[in-house]
């Protein structure tokens, strides 16, 4: 049995054991840091019942992907799963951990700091090397600062701004001999070493993950998931529009909101999004907000009326294909990544450019 | 039932920012105004309706900085805070596991049930200091929160637990817990005039952090910068009705009306 160590190790997001596509761009930020081959970069996917999307992932990147199975781990447990990987990364003693950024990997990353006593960088958008390793760019101030950050462990965490890399399958180097493996956690569960499918763990350190996760598991961390819900989407989704036009603090009133509903329908098949503070005010539902802490979208066309541009919400949409910026403020942080820009009140635009529309093409 | 909340002063964003001389922080001149960190006003008022609502529940404010964070954690005790304390500290870069070590070291030995801090700082937006305090505390946290109700005879708190893309995670958290306030979880309140008479007599207590734990040294700072100005965007000009005119014609073009 081989007793490989990784040098990297990307944990994938897993909910109710379905993948976060997104996380997969994890792969091309581990292929463009790491110093050696893609063979010493092991995939983790967490989760109840996860061995089977481990070897799909596995077979389609050619990467070494690891399952980690454990029933509590179904919904997303953050404390209990910081607890694994530091036994996991104690094993294996990476430079890298990875994770996308998201608010409850930023939590499991601090966790982790503390356990490891290893450095940890949230957001990262890209990073440089020099002689001293590796120094890590992201936002601060709402993305009008950028900040360079060295962390100076030889275990390094970081968490990546989703958008910030993109997989391209072709351009990653595909391993043949990857291997999908499990690693079952379950108490009592009588699976032997029979389980792992092909680990390349020294079947000891594997023992001691279980009997330490059936610590960290016992009831004694006093966190428990309870289930998960969505609020219900309303007509077109964000991921399935074409076109999205998307209303941020401009807007000011709720019943204005009408303005970017009417905008909406003048095109074959858009969604409506928002930015937080629409969200927060509980004008449009949380689903459809756009940006870090909600979703990252690429539509054919994103229409941005009365959205200053904030770090979080640029974040979320600047990869979509074209992207028009209606705002007042000709000094808008939104028009940085704009390709046409409008400098409109939406409240008095937006009416003429519905009305446009229906001259040229009736309705 | 002792709450404590984490409170930091940010530079406001709005305000008009340079770089010092040596790339190591914000010039901080007089132009820029100094405010509490808005996540940290939802995560006050989340332990002030607490308070409200239960009693015998008192609500300290702490915060690491500056003198000049006295003026921040005296707007929390006009909200209705009992009593705020500055761990005196004049390094505003610090990394987060410093900052928590201090705060947590403070916290140790005062049994505090429930610790509330936004879900990160608009200046360096870490979203970390939280959660690690957590971990040094050895509680469990629960992060990016919109809603918390107390349970189990105020021994547990029903959490909900913002996913991104909106999706919500019910949780159940053990007291003593730490939680991370997302915006949007209330509406934060403008101070009474009796709460603002009271906490005219109140001191804010400073306390000196001593020497850094074992925790320092994980990160360094290696500069601030400028984003580049990537404006490669095409400003559509005319009046309003050839601009919406141009726009007609280029989601025509682009063959999605």
């Amino acid at each position: 049995m081989n007793e490989k160590k990784y040098s990297i190790i990307a944990v994938l997001d897993i909910i109710e054991d379905k993948l976060v596509q997104q996380s997969l761009e994890l792969i091309a930020f581990a292929d463009k840091i790491i110093s050696s081959d893609i063979s010493h970069l092991l995939l983790i996917v967490p989760g109840k019942n996860t061995l089977r999307l481990c070897e799909s992932i596995s077979s389609k990147y050619g990467i070494d992907t690891a399952a980690i199975e454990c029933d509590e781990l179904y919904l997303p447990d953050p404390e209990l799963l910081s607890g694994i990987l530091s036994l996991l990364i104690d094993i294996h003693k990476p430079e890298l951990v990875l994770f996308t950024h998201t608010m409850r990997n930023c939590q499991v990353i601090s966790k982790l700091s503390i356990l490891c006593k290893a450095g940890s960088v949230t957001g990262v958008e890209s990073f440089t090397s020099d002689d001293e390793g590796i120094v890590f760019l992201r936002s601060a101030f709402n993305g009008k600062l950028k900040e360079n950050v060295r962390l100076k462990t030889s275990i390094k965490l970081v968490t990546v701004l989703p958008g910030a890399y993109s997989i391209d399958e072709n351009s990653i180097p595909y391993n043949n001999d990857a291997l999908a493996f499990m690693l079952n956690l379950n108490e009592a569960s009588g699976h032997s070493s029979e389980d792992y499918v092909q680990s390349p763990d020294a079947s000891g350190s594997t023992d001691s993950l279980r009997r330490s996760a059936a610590f960290a598991r016992g009831g004694k961390n006093g966190y428990v998931p309870v289930s998960l819900s969505a609020e219900k989407d309303g007509g077109v989704k964000l991921e399935d529009a074409d076109v999205i036009v998307a209303a941020g603090r401009g807007v000011g009133k709720e019943e204005n909101l009408q303005l970017i509903r009417d905008t909406a329908c003048i095109f074959s098949n858009a969604a409506i999004g928002a930015s937080r503070p629409i969200c927060d005010q509980k004008w449009i539902p949380l689903n459809q907000q756009v940006g870090v802490t909600g979703k990252t979208v690429t539509p054919k066309l994103y229409i941005a009326c009365g959205i200053s541009g904030s770090q979080q919400h640029i974040a979320g949409m600047k990869n979509s294909q074209c992207i028009v910026a209606i705002n007042k403020d000709p000094n808008a942080s939104i028009f940085a990544v704009s390709d046409y820009i409008v400098v409109e009140d939406l409240l008095l635009f937006l009416p003429v450019l519905i009305e446009k529309y229906k001259e040229k093409y009736g309705g | 039932m002792k709450i404590m909340v984490c409170i930091k002063q940010v530079a406001d964003n709005e305000s008009n920012l340079v770089i010092n001389k040596d790339s190591s922080w914000i010039e901080e001149n007089n132009r820029i105004a100094f405010r509490i960190n808005r996540y940290d006003e939802y995560a006050l008022e989340e332990a002030l309706l607490i308070k409200d609502a239960v009693s015998g529940v008192t609500v300290d404010v702490i915060s690491v900085g500056s003198e000049r964070v006295e003026s921040s954690l005296k707007k929390c005790l006009e909200r209705g805070a009992d009593s705020a304390v500055l761990i005196k500290w004049d390094d505003p870069t610090s990394a987060a596991v410093e900052i928590a070590d201090m705060i947590s070291g403070y916290a140790a030995d005062k049994h505090y049930d429930i610790i509330f801090a936004g879900v990160m700082s608009e200046d360096l937006m870490r979203s970390q200091v939280g959660p690690m305090i957590a971990a040094f505390l050895g509680m469990p946290a629960a992060v990016s929160v919109v809603k918390t109700e107390l349970i189990n005879g105020l021994t547990a708190i029903s959490a909900d637990s913002e996913l991104e893309g909106g999706i919500i995670e019910k949780i159940e958290i053990a007291l003593p817990c730490l939680i991370t306030v997302q915006t949007g979880i209330n509406r934060p309140r403008y101070p009474s005039l009796s709460n603002v008479m009271r906490a005219k007599s109140m001191q804010v207590t400073y306390i000196d952090c001593g020497s850094p734990g074992g925790y320092c040294g994980f990160e360094e700072i290696v500069s601030f910068g400028y984003p580049p100005v990537s404006s490669k965007g095409i400003v559509i000009t005319g009046n309003s009705e050839e601009k919406a005119e141009k726009l007609i014609n280029l989601f025509h073009e682009k063959a999605l009306l």
